[in-house]
């Protein structure tokens, strides 16, 4: 175990390094050029060579790479193009609002796919479990830009009850429909796999042992089967970081929330290119590390299916 | 883990939460919608509109426009030109602090305006300058400060140009000449732009990145305490957001996003709360002039008459615009507006093609800036153009990519804006017409006509305004005959309020606002 | 093989599963006849209807052109099948390409392989789609290429654990020690035995291909105008939800039902050719 563990960790090293630079390498080759959006109208050339060789845009590629890569070593990330902020600074204030959306999203994906969930099988093969089941692949099946635009419909401009975006200085109310946008799709799943895993326990022998017992039908499904069918699913469930990343770019733009996806997706807009190679590196090494921790859990949890994952 | 509970718990937090989408509403803080972040506060560096229009109230210049935009004085009392045209006097006034309690003097002035020139320094709008006696020999090194800046006494100071130069007196009323205390800037270096200490009726209180900004009025401005306490800037991004949170009283000011202007302009609510101006800009479709086929002016002018300004500004942008017919905006010259400019005529451009020997068709590349507005207009003119026989591939691009595309030259098409920096219709034919200016400096349709220079810069020298603003027309004449645009629209600015915001108003330009005519409406005796 | 008629079977009886296979066939036939089909031009401004609501004549109303969405998305829909359906073959075969040399041959070649299937998703998928479109330039060839370069690891990740334990398995180390080729053995042996898992793969992520597509044209970064595609009409129909929100709506739905439908498909296969991996399958 520890050795899997460790090797996992040193593979992470040239992970990271490979991120790197595949995302310098992709960001120089984008067209256009940033010097050109800062200058505003009316530039003289002469502006405009200075600020780019100021900003060591006009040194070969290799060059500037490893100027990068020192830069990094030193903790720093270097200040935007555009305002000329600290990216570590931008990315601190960022990142969390991004995380709590993302627990938002994971707290709205237990508890709405477990209830879905727990209700299909419980209910099994009546209506209500029809319902749950459709509902779950809906859920699935929407994307999270048009749900969001849907949700914002209805119940913003139509009803009224919930602001339609900012993040309202942390005001419980703003969470609540990007987190829903983003935990759709996770409570969908979370709801699919809860139902058969609870299936497959529900049929077992010491459930009828129980119920021997003279326990009640509720007893019985929720302390035991729901108990066992749950502890790999929820570790699962919550942890489908990936997923949260990419719906968190196409959220935050709609909901305007002050968030990591948002800034990169903005910066990839203006070439702001410390940005970019910050936001990346950060949400990637998160992304390494949420993994890591989901494989471990995996291995830990259910020996089993590390085996056969291997 | 009891199901009941557990939903009548989550019920009634969802009842909770209901009802805190409107929040308090402070009673002495104008809440004013941005669509962008500002990227600084620093004059020397201010590019954007969102930073221009946030700097105007932070600091003064030595001149500033009023509502009709006329040259006022601002931080000079009094200023005069000399008789060749050459040398402006300004007296400075006694009573100017900045917001560090210094008193402003006249050298602060020199240096505001060396350090918009300094070559350390590398501001993107030193041009603003360049007309400045000595700016050359500055700017490249070879001398310590401008020649032509000239600190009198601590209240006068003298400017003296390498020619006349009649709209300098407009670009000192830019936010980028902003006079700024030479200690802050010392003591904040690159942060300066985050710490703006300025004369300005208002004082940055609060900024947080990408959210909102907070200004609190100035006690000790010059011209009196502005009459709101506070302005506070939420930076909203996505407009129909905006429009939910003005609705809900949680924004006091808002530019009605385009697709809700008819809505409002018709609802009897708010109609009356509705401000509109025709801003100063003009939209058009530019060509390549050096570049095969649109070097030929008859292709050109085929192509003014392919397309229908008129019914497009009515139907598919409702009323928004105003259809153009030469490049100058309405307002600006004082001299009767240009009436014949080019038709919807389709016989006469396809004749015209024919003429150019474009008969069996023409096949080109549209480029814009990928925005929803922009695709939406390209996609009519396309459709227009094909019943000519002309083929506009669209070639949408990212903002950085597409000005880099249409700078180079490489664009043989493309739909821009020009938007004035100053009220003056100068800054409509200099950058854009003279040949001089080609690719980023604003030429961007590379238009090059030995007469136009020499009009464009016999304008520059004419001192009286009626002369000048008939030589404007005239040089406005030519550039439409040799139409190196499609001159489509003005494009029309919409502003929301609520009713308790009193005192406001459009100005023509963004940075003419110091915020200070604003006040709040006693809203229970009406 | 007799494969094909056995997974017919299996399907058959779950209800969702043909209904969905249905409404692909139809939307590919529609697809296929586009022309022919659509009620309006949908390239052709009509400056006198702009934006008006669900009629008759235009079921789902008309967009800020005056152009027919109904028909726009039909041609929508064609593009989003066409470029998820490129996308996914060539997904999967580089995918699976990559998965049985790495699983068979371990060893260096093993570890390179695994190296770049872990780099490529070590990137959120989205975020890495977003710089290959911009880096190339907005185009469905462009969106095809990114889709297809950045789903390819799943599948390569998949098919090399598949194909580590077929050739553990001892018919194939008969055949090793009987002297047969490695090629031989990977497309005799290895290979068909990959091919139901990576058919339920593939089914599966053609809905995320789908949905990707839209998610870039969403962004603004996918198939140029005037050509249609369902992500960017929802995008332009944004502004304008309160005012016409069938705009927004009609496109967004059928994107939602594409996918539904292939997601269906894609989980009858799986419950049918192997229950085992109910708790696997995410993105």
């Amino acid at each position: 175990m520890r050795s899997y563990l460790i090797r996992r960790l040193l593979l992470a090293i040239p992970t990271i390094l490979g991120v790197t630079l595949v995302t310098f390498l992709l960001m120089r080759s984008i067209p256009g050029d940033p010097v050109i959006g800062m200058v505003g109208e009316r530039a003289d050339p002469e502006v405009i060579s200075q600020m780019r060789h100021d900003l060591g845009l006009d040194k070969p590629l290799a060059v500037q790479y490893v100027r990068y890569i020192r830069m990094l070593c030193r903790g720093e990330l270097g200040r935007s193009h555009y305002t000329n902020r600290p990216v570590v600074e931008s990315i601190a204030k960022k990142f969390p609002n991004t995380l709590k959306l993302a627990g938002a999203a994971v707290v709205i994906a237990i508890f709405a796919g477990l209830a879905l969930g727990i209700t299909a099988a419980v209910t099994r093969g009546r209506f209500l479990d029809r319902l749950c089941s459709v509902t779950a692949s809906l859920g699935i099946a929407t994307p999270v830009f048009w749900l969001a635009l849907l949700l914002v419909m209805l119940f913003s401009y139509a009803l009224g009850w919930l602001p339609a975006s900012g993040m309202g200085g942390g005001a419980p109310a703003f969470i609540i429909l990007p987190a829903l946008s983003l935990g759709t799709r996770s409570a969908a799943y979370l709801a699919r796999i809860t139902r058969s895993s609870m299936l497959e326990i529900m049929t077992q022998d010491y459930l009828r042992t129980a119920r021997a017992k003279g326990l009640g039908e509720a007893a019985v499904t929720l302390k035991h089967a729901a108990r066992n069918a749950l502890i790999p699913v929820i570790t699962l469930a919550g942890l489908d970081f990936g997923s949260y990343l990419n719906g968190a770019v196409l959220t935050e733009t709609i909901f305007g929330w002050n968030g990591i996806g948002r800034f990169a997706m903005e910066a990839i807009l203006k070439r702001d290119y410390p940005v970019i190679l910050g936001t990346v590196l950060i949400g990637a090494v998160a992304f390494i590390i949420v993994n890591l921790i989901v494989d471990i859990l995996y291995a830990v949890v259910d020996p089993r299916i590390s085996g056969s994952r291997r | 883990m009891n199901l009941i509970s557990c939903r009548v718990l989550c019920l009634a937090a969802v009842v909770l939460l209901l009802g805190c989408a409107r929040r308090d509403v402070p009673s002495d803080t104008v809440r004013w919608h941005l669509q962008e972040s500002p990227t600084t506060l620093d004059p020397t560096f201010v590019v954007d509109v969102a930073g221009g229009r946030i700097a105007a109230k932070l600091f003064n210049g030595l001149l500033r426009l009023d509502e009709q935009g006329r040259i006022i004085p601002d931080i000079a009392s009094d200023w005069q030109i000399s008789e060749d045209g050459r040398t402006y006097t300004f007296g400075i006034r006694d009573g100017v602090y900045f917001s560090n309690g210094r008193e402003v003097t006249a050298e602060d002035v020199k240096f505001s305006l060396e350090r918009l020139l300094s070559p350390e320094v590398a501001s993107p709008r030193r041009w603003i300058l360049s007309h400045v006696a000595g700016a050359k020999e500055f700017q490249d090194g070879n001398a310590d400060s401008i020649a032509g800046i000239d600190v009198v006494d601590g209240n006068t100071v003298k400017i003296k140009l390498d020619e006349p130069f009649a709209p300098f007196p407009y670009l000192l009323t830019m936010p980028n000449v902003a006079i700024i205390p030479a200690e802050e800037v010392e003591r904040w270096g690159p942060d300066f732009g985050f710490h703006p200490v300025g004369t300005g009726p208002f004082v940055l209180t609060e900024w947080e990145p990408d959210v909102r900004l907070k200004l609190e009025a100035n006690p000790r401005y010059f011209e009196g305490v502005p009459r709101v306490r506070a302005i506070e800037y939420r930076i909203i991004p996505e407009a129909l957001t905006a429009v939910v949170e003005f609705e809900n009283e949680n924004l006091d000011v808002m530019e009605i996003p385009w697709a809700e202007v008819s809505r409002y302009v018709a609802s009897a609510q708010w109609s009356g709360f509705v401000h509109s101006r025709t801003g100063l800009n003009i939209h058009y479709l530019g060509f390549n002039c050096q570049m095969e086929p649109f070097s030929d002016v008859r292709v050109r002018r085929a192509m003014n008459h392919a397309i229908d300004r008129r019914r497009i500004a009515g139907t598919v942008l409702e009323e928004r615009v105003e259809p153009a017919v030469g490049p100058i905006p309405p307002g600006l010259v004082e001299a009767p507006q240009l009436t014949d400019g080019y038709d919807y005529d389709r016989e006469r451009a396809s004749r015209l093609l024919e003429e150019a020997g474009f008969d069996k068709g023409l096949k080109t590349r549209l480029f814009l800036s990928s925005g929803r507005e922009e695709l939406t207009v390209c996609e009519v003119i396309q459709s227009y153009l094909r019943e000519v026989g002309v083929e506009a591939e669209l070639v949408p691009l990212e903002w950085s990519a597409f000005k880099k595309a249409v700078a180079s030259g490489e664009a043989p098409l493309f739909y821009l804006s020009w938007w004035a920096d100053y009220p003056e219709a100068e800054s409509f034919l200099f950058p854009t017409f003279h040949s001089s200016n080609w690719g980023a400096a604003g030429n961007r349709a590379r238009f090059g006509s030995k007469e136009v220079d020499l009009a464009i810069e016999e304008a520059h020298r004419t001192i009286d305004d009626s002369a000048r603003a008939l030589k404007y027309r005239q040089i406005e004449r030519m550039v439409v005959e040799e139409a190196p645009w499609v001159f489509l629209w003005y494009r029309k600015e919409f502003y929301i309020r609520q009713p308790r915001v009193g005192g406001f108003r459009l100005f023509p330009i963004y940075c003419a606002d110091k915020g200070t005519g604003m006040f709040f409406e006693d809203l229970k005796t009406r | 093989m007799n494969n094909l008629s056995d997974l017919w079977h299996g399907i058959k009886t779950n209800r969702g599963a043909v209904v969905s296979i249905a409404v692909v066939l139809a939307a590919i036939v529609v697809s296929l006849i586009a022309p022919v089909v659509t009620p309006h031009d949908p390239f052709g401004a009509d400056l006198d209807s702009v934006r008006s609501g669900p009629c008759l004549r235009h079921p789902f109303g008309t967009d800020e052109l005056g152009r027919d969405i109904l028909s726009r998305v039909i041609y929508g829909s064609r593009t989003s099948l066409a470029i998820a359906g490129a996308a996914t073959c060539i997904a999967v075969v580089i995918g699976t390409l990559v998965g049985i040399v790495g699983g068979y041959a371990r060893g260096k070649t093993d570890l390179a392989l695994v190296g770049i299937t872990d780099l490529t998703l070590a990137f959120p998928s989205l975020l890495l789609a977003i710089g290959i479109t911009v880096v190339l330039g907005p185009s469905a060839y462009t969106v095809l290429l990114a889709l297809a370069l950045v789903g390819w690891a799943t599948f390569a990740r998949l098919v090399r654990g598949l194909a580590i334990s077929i050739s553990e398995t001892d018919y194939v180390r008969a055949a090793v020690a009987a002297g047969c080729s490695r090629t031989r053995i990977l497309l005799a042996h290895v290979l068909p035995n990959c091919l139901p898992l990576i058919i339920v793969a593939a089914s599966l992520r053609f809905g995320a291909f789908i949905l990707g597509e839209s998610a870039l044209s969403f962004l603004g970064l996918g198939v140029r105008p005037p050509m249609p595609s369902l992500g960017s009409m929802v995008n332009l129909g944004r502004e304008f939800m309160r005012a016409a929100p069938w705009m927004t709506f009609f496109p967004g739905a059928v994107i939602a039902l594409l996918i539904l439908c292939f997601n269906t498909i894609g989980d009858a296969l799986r419950d049918h050719l192997d229950p085992r991996l109910k708790l696997g399958q995410h993105n």
